[in-house]
This record gives C-alpha cells, structure tokens and sequence, in this order.
C-alpha cells in the first residue's frame, strides 16, 4: 500500500461509523482544548497582574515598617514597628540615587461640596514627590509643595473622578470643598485620569499633605500612640543608580536611625522587582499545574482510541485475515490500523485546537477575566495528540497485525 | 495440449499440532504433483486432513516436516512476510462464504489485491480498467458499483472470483466455493471455473460435495492425512448448457417427489 491508498483506507474506515468516531475523538478534542484553554486563561491572568505592577513604576522600592517581635522595652524608642516621617526626609537628604521619596497616611472621610456628599472617600496624606514617586499628572491647577507640607496647609488634590462627580462639567480649582465634616480644604488641583493601577484606584481618590491628615484625619488617641509613624515609605530610585546600591544604603541609614541591627530590622523593604519575580514564579508553576492536569485528559483521550481501535480489531478479524490472504502483509496490517488511529487522533487534535483557541476567545469575552492565546501551547497540545495516536494506536494494530490468517478468516 | 510444468510439489509433506500427548497428526506425508492447466479436486470427510493441505498449498501455513514447491519454489520455510508475497503474486483464493468487505462496492472488492502488490504497480485508473474488465469476464459487468448486501449468494461469489483473478495468478485456489451457494447459483459457480480452466487457468477446488468434484479433471482423496487416491475423473459432469439445463430439471423433478 503506498501512502495515499493507506490514507483512503483509514479515511474510509472512519466515515463508515461517524458518530463512533466522533465519540472516540472526543477525548483528544477535550484534552486540546482544555490545554489551550487553561495556558490561555492563566496567561491572561499573568499579563493582567504584570501589568499592574508594571503601573507601579519601575525602580520604585517600598519600605514597609514591620513589626519586630521583641514587644516593649526589648528594643529602642520606636520599637512597635518603626517608620516614622522624619526617615523620610533623612532618607531624601541623606542617600544618593534617590529621585523622589513620598508616604503616604490614609484616612477615610466624608467629602461634600454644596449639595453633593461622598461617603468613605479615602484621604491620602502625603508629600510633594508623590506624583513623581507614583507616576502621576496633574491635569489642571498644580500638586503640593513642601511649603505647604511644612504648614499642614489645608488644600486637596482631586482624582479626576471625584472632581466629575462633585463638579461636573465646571472648573474645581479655587473652590472649597468639606472634608470629614468640619475641614474646609481648597482646591488646588486636578489629577489627569490613570485608573487601577497597582490595586489603587488613583481616580477615586483625594490627595492632601499628610501633615493635615495627621493633625485633622487622625483620631487623637490614636494619634498619641502613633506619633507621626508610617506605615509604608515609597522611594524612587534614579534609573541610573544602582537600585541594590541605594537599597544597601538606605538600610544602613535606617538601622543606625532606628537603633536596630540586621536580625531586628522593624522594616523591609521590596522592589517591584521582587513582587514581578514572586508573581511570575507562582503563576508560572500553577500554568504548569494546569497543563499536567489537561495533559491527563488527552491520556484518558488516548486510552479511549486504543480501546475503540482494539475493538475494531476484533469486529473486523475476518476482514484483517482476507487481506493477509490476498496479499497483505503484517507490516502492511499494522500500517493500516496505525493510519485509523493517528488520524483519529490528529482530527482529534485539530478540532480540538479550535475548539480551545475560539472557547478561550469566548471566555474572555463573556468573563472579566482576559485570556491571552499562547502559540507554544497549540503547537505543544497538537503534537501531543499526534503522539498519542501513535502510542495509544500501536498495540491493537500490533495485535491485528499478528492475527493468524487461517484463524482469522475462521472467526465470526 | 498445454505446456505440462509442474505447478505444485509437496514432498513427504507433514503437519504437526501440539505436542506430547496432545499431539495431533493432520498431515502424514502427502507426495502430491499438479501441473499448469490442471483442474483437480481436493476430497475427504471431515478430519481427512484435506482443509490443512489447502492451507499449506495456500501459503497460509507451513508444513512441520517436508518440502511445498510452488512453481519451483521452495517455501516451505518462508516467514509471514515472504509468505504473504507469494499469495499476492501468485495465487488466487475463493472462499465459502465470499469475505467481501461488507461496505466495499463490487469493484472496490475486485481491486483489493492490487493495492497489496508490490511489482507491477500501475495507476488507479489502469486498476479500474482491469477490474472492470475481470468483472466482465465473470458477467458481473452491470452490477460494477452494488455493494454485497445488494448481490445474490452467486454474485457474491463471482465478485469473489473477479478479485481471485485480478492478480493473473498461477493457480486459483477454492475452499468449498458452493458451500453458501444453492444449487442454481453452485452451478453457475462451476460453469464460471470451468469456463477458467478452459482459458488454461489451473484450479484446485477443495469440496465435499461430489457433484462438484464430478466436474473436475482430477479428485484427490485424502484420509487420515494421507492421500488415499489420486486419479482422473473418469466420469466428468456434462458442460454443455443444454445438458446441464437437462439434468437439473431432471433433479428438480426427482426431488419433488
């Protein structure tokens, strides 16, 4: 038989009982589709999250303060987790490489302005270098200045969706607005629209110096045991530093202000860099997860064809010992049921490839979730239906081909 | 007279199943000669031995002790390979009960052995012309395209024969062809392989019907593995149609009663 009689052959083999063939496809098809599906859905994910912190900026670090576990009186003065806001100026004065350092101290507030009420508006307090430090603009009027921050000013910066929704169409700056019921704050700007980013929603929110959230928006309990601590310092490190370089220094710096040595450090501090790597790692080892678990369904695919095809076998052994009789050898026997199988398999495999790519398509579409099609994984899952028709196909044409011809065209 | 080779040559031919206690002689020594252009019939009761003799002359088995010459070639020890070669090219087979593939037309079951011949290929369209042409030959032109459901018993075993010869094999070979037939069609059947040996085809038909094995040349006998005798039909059945007309009316007559 040469290539085309063989491809015939099969072919004709398959079309004579469609809906048996269809069925045993159906694992392969499911299993394809599924590999696409999840690689697609979790790249999705992948380049949704990457997208975030990339909206963070990059050669950015934060400091967070941490809690040391000594309790009090086992440490120095700030011992209950140390950042306090003059580390911020110090580190700004005191490191090189250092673009811009901003913190921030969150309130949530009540925000009116004539008729229009807010409620649970969150107040961020912070520092000129903020719109450098996070990568934002002002869209009209202008952002804090030191000056400002040094005399708790009372002005506000809207988000531009805070703006729309108490102003409207007119022109914020210059008006005053109400803030948390009895703080009348200027308006002094407008921020220009940036969305989510980094989990914060920039548009919604309303910037104030921190030195006015900590005398205005901090309840005074709290207050007197805070003092004017922080909880997360952002730093903007200058493209041309060495980020590890200031990184190290600011340590130093810290340590030595905060009277803590390398095993009580009362902070940390990470680079987007880090979360990208933790990120990537965790959602790389869950997309292999998902591929292995996908890859079972194309196995169970595959033991489905190699049980149809053994059946065939047997239901065509008489049929298998006329063309040995005739003239087929058992290689020629072999060949021929191999040819079923792979290409139940590979019809298998490619309607499954579009089932995958146009149901990952459709997913993103209908859900919130996106999904991002991987080349890699159509190629990976189609020559893996490939091989399994080979391997799933290979024992019952093996077993055809070792059929006895006399005993064959004896049996029913 | 044709030319007299030697076609087929068992010597001291022996088939052995199992062993120890359980061993069962088919085959004890058959010494048979057939020559080109013969027409000869294998008989025996059942255990005579006669299907294991067409199996081997067949090529679908070989023989435990002793020597199968086929056209001058040894093939007693062929592999499966070797052996399926030698079916391809030189033989022909017609079973009991046809073995046409049951979704294949007529002419798709005549072309079959073409597709497993490994010299002498030729185009799917020269295949086709042979094929039609072997179907005419057997007088199934017309019915080139049903598929065997829509065939009678005797068409059914004319396709058979169609694809038995469409190889031009050495020798055709027949198991009990008019077993499945009645006796209408089992005449047709004869006719058709008589009308073969005419045009010097050599034909080994194996049968336990005598009627049929009347219409040969020759009739083997075979017993308990041995060939028990080996002579010319002295008593060959009429060929002309008139007189086959004649004597099956004759017969349809005598069973009525």
């Amino acid at each position: 038989m040469n290539f085309g009689e063989v491809i015939k052959s099969a072919w004709s083999s398959l079309v004579s009982n469609k809906l048996r063939s269809l069925l045993t496809m159906l694992g392969v098809i499911i299993g394809v589709a599924a590999v696409i599906m999840m690689i697609s859905i979790s790249a999705g994910t992948e380049a949704t999250i990457a997208e975030s912190i990339n909206g963070l900026g990059s050669n950015l670090a934060f400091i967070s303060a941490a809690n040391v576990r000594g309790g009090p009186g086992s440490g120095p003065e700030n011992s209950s987790g140390g950042l306090v806001y003059t580390d911020v100026t110090a580190i700004r004065d005191q490191i090189s490489g250092v673009a811009g350092v901003s913190v921030e101290q969150q309130a949530s507030e009540n925000v009116k302005y004539n008729d229009i009420a807010l409620t649970g508006v969150t107040v961020v307090g912070t520092t000129p270098d903020y719109t450098t430090v996070r990568d934002v603009t002002v869209a009209s009027g202008r952002w804090l200045t030191e000056d400002e921050q040094t005399r708790a000013e009372k002005v506000v910066i809207l988000g531009s969706k805070v703006a729309t929704e108490l102003f409207g169409t007119a022109e914020p700056v210059g008006q005053t607005i109400l803030v948390g019921d009895t703080t009348q704050l200027a308006v002094i700007g407008v921020l220009a629209p940036k969305g989510l980013s980094g989990g914060t929603n920039f548009d919604e929110l309303v910037y104030t110096p921190i030195s006015v959230v900590f005398k205005k928006f901090t309840p005074s309990f709290f207050a007197r045991v805070v003092g004017d601590r922080v909880r997360t310092i952002f730093v903007s490190v200058d493209p041309k530093a060495s980020m590890t370089d200031v990184i190290t220094q600011i340590t130093l710096l810290l340590e030595n202000r905060h009277k803590v040595t390398a095993d009580t450090l009362d902070f940390t501090i990470t680079t987007q860099q880090d979360i990208i790597s933790t990120r990537e790692s965790t959602t790389a080892s869950f997309r292999t997860l998902l591929a292995w678990v996908a890859g079972v369904s194309l196995i169970v695919g595959g033991i489905g064809i190699m049980n149809i095809m053994l059946v065939s076998v047997t239901e065509r052994t008489r049929e298998i010992g006329l063309r040995q009789a005739i003239g087929a050898t058992p290689g020629d026997i072999q060949v021929q049921f191999l040819a079923e199988a792979l290409m139940l398999s590979l019809f298998g495999g490619l309607i499954g490839v579009l089932s995958g790519v146009g149901g990952s398509q459709l997913f993103g579409q209908l859900s919130s979730m996106r999904t991002v099609i991987v080349p890699y994984s159509i190629i990976l899952s189609f020559s893996s239906s490939a091989l399994i028709g080979i391997f799933f196909g290979y024992i019952p044409a093996r077993r055809a081909a070792q059929l006895d011809p006399i005993v064959a065209l004896r049996h029913e | 007279m044709m030319d007299r080779e030697v076609i087929i040559e068992t010597v001291d031919l022996k088939k052995v199943y199992g062993e120890g206690d359980g061993e069962v002689t088919a085959l004890d020594g058959i010494n048979i000669k057939i020559f080109t252009g013969e027409f000869v019939a294998i008989m025996g009761p059942s255990g005579s031995g006669k299907s294991t003799l067409m199996n081997i002359l067949a090529c679908l088995d070989r023989p435990t002790e002793g020597q199968y010459i086929l056209a001058g070639e040894d093939v007693s020890e062929y592999d499966r390979k070797e052996l399926a070669l030698i079916r391809s090219r030189e033989l022909g087979f017609v079973f009991q009960s046809f073995n046409l593939l049951p979704r294949a037309s007529a002419l798709e079951n005549v072309i079959l052995p073409v597709i497993y011949r490994r010299e002498n290929r030729i185009s799917s369209v020269e295949r086709k012309d042979q094929a039609l042409a072997v179907l005419e030959r057997v007088g199934l032109a017309d019915r080139v395209d049903h598929l065997p459901n829509e065939l009678s018993g005797g068409q059914q075993q004319r396709v058979a024969i169609a694809r038995a010869l469409i190889n031009d094999p050495l020798l055709i070979l027949a198991d009990e062809p008019t077993g499945n037939l009645d006796s209408r069609s089992s005449e047709e059947i004869i006719e058709l392989l008589h009308s073969l040996h005419d045009q010097g085809k050599t034909i080994v038909v194996v049968t336990h019907d005598l009627d049929v094995a009347l219409h040969t040349q020759r009739i083997i006998m075979v017993r308990d593995g041995k060939v028990y005798s080996d002579k010319e039909n002295e008593h060959p059945a009429p060929r002309t149609e008139k007189q086959a007309v004649l004597e099956s009316s004759i017969a349809n007559i005598l069973s009525e009663n």
